[in-house]
């Protein structure tokens, strides 16, 4: 049998404290558990592997047959999710109904919330081997039936609250899976980069929490760049609306258009940037412009966009990138660290930009806004 | 698809501003900012689809005066309420015009709230943001609250808003 530390971080000494679960380390209590010599010694061992964990971080087993026949065992990070129900009030946390060692409830809400966290968790794991929204293991809470016929759903720098919706525009805000890795999305920038809530570097960190959902949507379904649907928020409105969805990454200013609603005011370039100071300062329309940097160097790369092109993004976020960074200077991050991937990684992010008018043709970086 | 329903209007005489989507009530004219903002470099003076609007200091951004001096109710008064950001970002408006008997007791709705404190910022994201004018006469109110805290005298001056006035649909 093979024993791996799977993904969750780099194989360092501090990832392996992270994911030990006890005193026996993992990887032994993981060669225990396949012993047929030591069946008590194996019985006890799968137990503390599957035992609710008392401490915040938790790792999951993964056993599997590699091409020679030989079993092999992965130890890997594992959410440590909380849902809680507001039932229908502005009250926070709420009363807890799932945790995450607990089966399926009757409540949808509940189970989709759960899931999302789930599928959140995984991505930012396979793609960016990031153990949850810190790097750390930080268990993931989220509350669901907020408020009474509440449109919305929001990270308070906490947990994720997710309204009902009024029935009429709006319906179960937990039943898009970019929706809630949009919000968990949220979470990441908060421990990384901090980008400041306002103007372009809030406008920033809505389109980088877009880019974490439509990522974690595209990796459930195992979708390429080019087969995405690049919506975010899609189901979320009801048959009644005349809209796909909140937002379209790849053609910003294109998911609704409604009598009542009217059209999508998303700008697909900086010749729509838009002044406000509603939404502290538009941050989720100007938001439309580094979606559709990202959606078109993510097409133009093809394969997995969680791959290279999110990885790019990803690194720009956590590579020393200012709370107050504009969109000029996260094109420069993410061209930098395209180019470290290679000339026509680099080229695509740099077309990218420059499509969205953030920097020249010529690739020079140009203040934006 | 069908506007919003509201819960049934209180006040009688607290007349809903702008509902009927006419643009023809006064306090259109108040509560005539941009939705959307407006693009770089265009006319941020008012919508050219709304004569009406055009060229009326209230209708550029929020940032503008908070009330037109012609938009209040027969007893000066205008109160005008909108809610911007929410993942879907998209802004809802409600406003009121009391007049008659209504005006005391929005009065004293609007001396209840602490127009001179700060609120606290907001934390995380995807919050509501609440901006809240009132004209009395020549006099202007203005704030921006968190959603997390519009509460107290402000939670109720905006529910009582809402609830005379359908509002605008998200958009």
């Amino acid at each position: 049998m093979t024993i791996h530390e799977g993904r969750g971080g780099p194989q360092t000494s501090d990832r392996r404290a992270r994911i030990r679960q006890g005193i026996v380390p993992s990887y032994l209590l993981a060669k225990l558990a396949e012993s047929e010599r030591y069946a008590q010694a194996a019985e006890a061992a799968r137990q503390t592997l599957i035992a609710p964990a008392p401490a915040r971080h938790r790792a999951q087993l993964q056993l599997s047959i590699d091409e020679n026949g030989t079993l092999v065992a992965t130890v890997e990070a594992a959410p440590n999710r909380t849902i809680s129900d507001a039932h229908g009030t502005e009250n926070l946390p709420g009363t807890v109904v799932r945790t995450e060692d607990e089966p399926t409830v009757a409540d949808l809400a509940v189970n989709q919330a759960f899931d999302g966290l789930g599928a959140t968790f995984q991505m930012l794991l396979d793609a960016f081997q990031r153990n949850s929204i810190d790097g750390k293991g930080l268990p993931l809470d989220a509350t669901v039936h907020y408020g009474s016929g509440y449109d919305n759903a929001f990270w308070n720098g906490e947990r994720m609250v997710f309204g009902d919706g009024d029935g009429q525009v709006f319906q179960g805000f937990t039943g898009s899976t970019t929706v809630i890795g949009h919000e968990l999305g949220h979470g990441v920038i908060q421990h990384t980069a901090g980008l400041e809530y306002q103007g372009q570097p809030g406008a920033l960190n809505e389109s980088l929490a877009d880019v974490f959902g439509a990522l974690t949507e595209q990796h459930l379904l195992d979708q390429t760049a080019d087969q995405a649907t690049w919506l975010i928020g899609a189901g979320i409105f009801t048959p009644a609306v005349h809209g796909k969805a909140l937002r379209s990454m790849l053609h910003p200013g294109t998911a609704y258009d409604d009598p009542e609603l009217g059209k999508d005011p998303q700008p697909a370039d900086m010749g729509g940037y838009v002044k406000t100071t509603d939404d502290n300062g538009g941050v989720h329309l100007n938001s439309g412009i580094p979606n559709r940097a990202f959606a078109l160097f993510a097409v133009e790369l093809g394969g997995y966009a969680w791959e290279t092109a999110g990885s790019v993004w990803y690194r720009a976020l956590t590579g020393g990138l200012p709370a107050s960074a504009t969109f000029a200077q996260f094109a420069k991050a993410t061209i930098a660290e395209a180019d470290t991937v290679g000339t026509s990684t680099g080229d695509a992010a740099r077309a990218a930009w420059a499509s969205v008018g953030v920097i020249k043709a010529s690739g020079d970086g140009r203040s934006a806004g | 698809m069908d506007a919003p329903q509201a819960d049934p209007p209180v006040g009688a005489a607290a007349a809903p501003a702008g509902s009927d989507g006419a643009g023809s009530d006064a306090v259109d004219a108040l509560a005539g900012s941009n939705a959307a903002g407006a693009p770089v470099g265009s006319d941020a003076a008012g919508d050219p689809a709304d004569p009406d609007a055009a060229g009326d200091p209230a209708d550029s951004d929020a940032a503008g005066p908070p009330a037109n001096p012609d938009a209040v109710g027969d007893d000066g008064v205008a109160i005008r309420v909108a809610r911007s950001g929410g993942i879907a970002g998209m802004t809802r408006r409600w406003s009121v015009q009391p007049s008659g008997g209504e005006t005391e007791h929005w009065m004293i709705l609007v001396e209840r709230c602490p127009w001179d404190e700060k609120p606290p910022a907001s934390t995380g994201a995807d919050r509501y943001l609440w901006r809240i004018e009132v004209r009395i006469r020549r006099e202007c109110h203005e704030q921006v609250i968190p959603e997390e805290h519009l509460l107290g005298p402000w939670r109720a001056l905006v529910d009582a808003v809402r609830q005379a006035d359908p509002g605008t649909a998200p958009g």
